[in-house]
């Protein structure tokens, strides 16, 4: 069943077993696993099937500390979420992401990679991917073969979802169970807690049409995503001042997200060499799993950093995509990335000099490698290293109140998104290991487009819109916002899911393991609540 | 035994010609060629071809700049073996045998954004000297 928020009685108190706040990713997840169960779910979700922009702009807020992309951008309020403009990428979690990696502070799950990976072969099924095979070897790639670079890049594969949007795809499963009473347009603008401050009594719930209720459920999860997760906590300060969960200061810390940045251009040595399994423009390219019984799938190699060097080299998780593009677009590119210190009128021949310099190198280039090779270089095409890494946990970069309110009353989240000297670091490292590899391999040559000893990021990097870590899960209440069945240190009835619970964020895209999470905690909750 | 006095018949092409003399002005440029023992010293600029004073007057191109010091490490020894070289296959044979190994070993420097092996840091340094 579904209702609308805007048509409960004012001040009517909604009950249920269990009541989960979102309906993205997480909380439709949740909800099938918990469909025909005995005990009763209310979902509470912001907006409608469909979205409208005076419930996104409740997602309006500031962003301070690095560019990033606005708020009500990055994240979508109606039922399926953000998986309504989602890519589709789809690749669980390595197990060194679960490892506490001394080289990496604050670093290590409270679960293992075993406990979380049985859940991803559903996950995958719910994002309508096949098994969690990522390697080439699991895969019939005689078309499109990876490049031989050795052990230390090594090359695995992403699939692709459709995409699923979760809201259009689950729509009918979610409202047609019979213990689930979906409230659409209705906003949680706190969670209030007890007391004692040890159990959570009540949610307040309000509608942009002025409405209010308030609903009581014995178990509450909150699903709303890697921002709004922490400021629903934050802002519910009326019973304790620091908010719900924050004893310790934690609530809102360690955001991450995935550092995404345009870094370098590879040569190909040979114009025979391909670079296919990377390209997005070939993921349309159905490939044959080599596991009895698996389906075609759409899958894109990426250049990953193998855990051995990972160790060896300090570094955090790291991947790249490698997509082709033409050599005059690398002279259009190299003037974006000189642009930002270009402030002077001597701006045209500093521009001229730099393509001549490019241009001079190039040739160069293509000269000593005919020379070393007996062999023509492939000169009309050159590819593009996209670095997608992991961001170091960073207790300083967070997510806090800001002054304005929305048309709630609630204050807006306030990002400061921070990134230290790992991140850096491992960005270094990475692009010299793909360099060193593709030389070894006689694959090409690198050539980084940005300074990777400036101080400040390049103002062409982007962040990946996967909100992580504000909840992080950690079993030391001083380090942590939940345990490790995702339950709020210290209170008995409040659970978090989604990418905000992650201590680290590992290189992969988030979903998968959201999806994952959210399956087990229902499944967790399922057996202690019944 | 080869003779390392004597200019090589390969010298005669440009490019390597082009090669040696960077060679020897990168070499002097981290010092590296005064930790050669005066003899050998003299053999490899009398190998160049060049007076100590034309090499460094070669420095004064503003080309040569990055990661000389790690260039020059690597290059004394290299630099014998090119100018040693007999003809264009064994010239060949010998920078494509030091690519790989500097590949394999990570013996890479970064010129003006490209990761290059040290070897062919180098040779892309050098056209650029004899063409500023």
């Amino acid at each position: 069943m579904h209702f609308d928020g805007r048509a409960v009685p004012r001040d009517t108190e909604l009950a249920a077993d269990l009541c989960i706040i979102g309906a993205g990713a997480a909380g439709i997840s949740m909800a099938l696993e918990l469909a025909g169960s005995p005990m009763s779910v209310l979902i509470l979700e912001s907006g409608g099937f469909d979205p409208d922009p005076q419930t996104q702009a409740l997602a309006r807020g500031e962003v301070v500390g690095l560019p990033t992309f606005p708020l009500e951008i990055s994240r979508l309020r109606f039922f399926g979420g953000t998986t309504g403009h989602w890519g589709g990428f789809c690749r669980a979690f390595d197990p060194i992401d679960f490892e506490a990696r001394p080289w990496v502070p604050h670093s290590g799950w409270p679960i293992t990679h075993a406990e979380v990976a049985q859940y991803y072969e559903h996950a995958q099924e719910l994002c309508q991917v096949g098994p969690p095979d990522y390697e080439p070897n699991q895969w019939d790639l005689a078309q499109t073969p990876p490049l031989p670079l050795g052990n230390d890049v090594r090359t695995r594969l992403i699939q692709f979802s459709p995409p699923t949007r979760f809201g259009v795809r689950y729509r009918d499963a979610v409202v047609k169970a019979p213990n689930i009473s979906l409230y659409l347009n209705s906003n949680v603008t706190s969670i209030r807690p007890d007391a004692n401050g040890k159990t959570i009594a009540r949610l307040d719930v309000a509608t942009l049409s002025g409405n209010r209720f308030t609903v009581k459920a014995r178990t509450y999860v909150l699903a709303v995503g890697g921002i709004e997760n922490a400021r629903l906590l934050l802002a519910s300060n009326q019973v304790m001042q620091r908010g719900v969960g924050n004893d310790h200061d934690i609530v809102g810390r360690y955001f991450g997200d995935h550092i995404n940045l345009d870094t370098a251009a590879i040569v190909p040595l040979s114009k025979d060499t391909s670079f296919k399994l990377y390209s997005r423009e070939n993921r349309t390219i159905a490939r044959r799993p080599l596991r009895k019984g698996g389906r075609l799938a759409s899958v894109m190699g990426l250049l990953d950093l193998d855990p051995a060097v990972q160790r060896s080299e300090g570094t955090l998780n790291y991947s790249a995509e490698v997509q082709p593009t033409y050599f005059s677009d690398h002279f259009l590119h190299s003037e974006r990335y000189y642009m930002p210190v270009q402030s002077d009128t001597g701006e045209e021949s500093r521009f001229r000099q730099v393509k001549e310099t490019l241009s001079s190198l190039y040739r160069n280039l293509s000269d000593a490698a005919s020379a070393a090779f007996g062999k023509e270089s492939n000169l009309e095409s050159y590819y593009e290293l996209m670095s997608t890494q992991e961001q170091a946990p960073n207790p300083s970069s967070r997510v806090t109140l800001a002054g304005n309110k929305d048309a709630l009353g609630m204050p807006m989240a306030r990002l400061e998104w921070r990134l230290g000297d790992l991140d850096r670091h491992t960005l270094k490292v990475a692009v010299r290991r793909i360099a060193q590899a593709l030389g070894a391999g006689n694959v090409g040559r690198l050539r980084v487009t940005l300074d990777l000893e400036a101080t400040e990021w390049p103002l062409h990097m982007q962040s990946s819109w996967h909100h992580c870590g504000t909840t992080r899960m950690h079993a030391d209440p001083h380090q942590g916002v939940v345990d490790a069945d995702l339950r709020v240190h210290g209170l008995a009835n409040l659970y978090v899911t989604g990418s905000s619970v992650f201590p680290t964020i590992s290189s992969s895209n988030p979903t998968v393991t959201i999806v994952a999470l959210s399956v087990r905690l229902a499944r967790h909750l399922k057996q202690i609540m019944s | 035994m080869k003779d390392a006095t004597r200019p090589t018949t390969v010298g005669r092409r440009l490019f390597l010609r082009q090669a040696l003399m960077g060679a020897a002005g990168i070499c002097c440029a981290a010092g590296a060629l005064l930790e050669l023992a005066p003899l050998e010293r003299d053999r490899l600029l009398a190998a160049l071809g060049l007076e100590r004073e034309q090499a460094a007057r070669i420095l004064d191109s503003e080309v040569v700049r990055l990661e000389v010091e790690h260039i020059a490490a690597t290059w004394p020894q290299r630099s014998f073996e090119l100018a040693g070289a007999r003809t264009d296959s064994e010239l060949r044979m010998t920078i494509r045998r030091a690519i790989q190994e500097d590949y394999a070993s990570g013996n890479l420097v970064r010129v003006d954004g490209w990761f290059l092996a040290a070897t062919e840091a180098l040779i892309l340094a050098l056209t650029a000297v004899a063409h500023s």
